[in-house]
């Protein structure tokens, strides 16, 4: 059975998406690290995470996962986003 | 040849100084008194700089065979990484440059080419 036009479609859609919450969320993790160690440590983990489903197969199930993770994203984004040159930090006071 | 290049290139990934000099007079006054009242002459990088800066960054990259870098290499085709690694390239670049890339235009960028001409054409690359 030839995969349809609009499955591709949906497909490249899909993987579009994952590339750039892969990079809001790789952002984000620099974002959140206080120093640049914990940077290297928690985007490794972050990839891991990606790295995960990558062979995943079914439309719906990458719909719902895409999702949750999107989801997860706007739910820990970082409140007030390092903006600038990355090498400069600000530290958010108590 | 490369001015054909260039303006393909240029009309594949949308550049932010065409929005910034249809702005009101006002902003583009000032962007044009500093640039007269700068005492060195051009900052901007040089196209050298800017190939060899971007080569740098991309054989750094672990997954990366450095021997295999030239300024013409495609990421996932030539040098066999796959859509996140592309992705961290990118990342790795604005860093680099201290840039700020829209999203949608750095998911444009998948070649040395297309780094090179992006961050070359870009006022703010540094």
């Amino acid at each position: 059975m030839s995969a349809s036009a609009s499955y591709l479609a949906r497909r490249a859609v899909q993987k579009e998406r994952v590339r750039i919450l892969y990079r809001r969320a790789l952002k984000d993790t620099l974002n959140w690290a206080v120093h640049r160690h914990l940077f290297y440590q928690d985007a490794s983990e972050l990839r891991e995470k990606f790295d995960a489903n990558k062979n995943v197969e079914g439309i719906e199930t990458i719909e719902r996962l895409i999702a949750d993770g999107e989801a997860a994203y706007n739910k820990w984004r970082h409140p007030d986003p390092y903006i600038g040159k990355y090498y400069r930090k600000s530290f958010i006071s108590p | 040849m490369a001015s054909a290049l260039r303006a393909a290139l240029l009309g594949h990934i949308r550049v932010p100084i065409a929005q910034n000099l249809t702005l009101n007079g006002s902003k583009l006054s000032l962007f044009s008194a500093v640039r007269s009242m700068s005492s060195h002459g051009d900052d901007h990088l040089t196209r050298e700089e800017v190939i060899d800066r971007v080569l740098d960054v991309v054989k750094s990259f672990p997954k990366v065979d450095p021997s295999k870098v030239s300024p013409d290499v495609h990421f996932q085709n030539d040098l066999g990484l796959d859509s996140l690694d592309n992705v961290e390239i990118v990342f790795a670049l604005e860093e680099e440059f201290k840039l700020e890339i829209p999203d949608k235009e750095a998911d444009k960028i998948d070649s040395c080419p297309l780094a090179i001409e992006y961050i070359y054409n870009h006022p703010m690359a540094g």
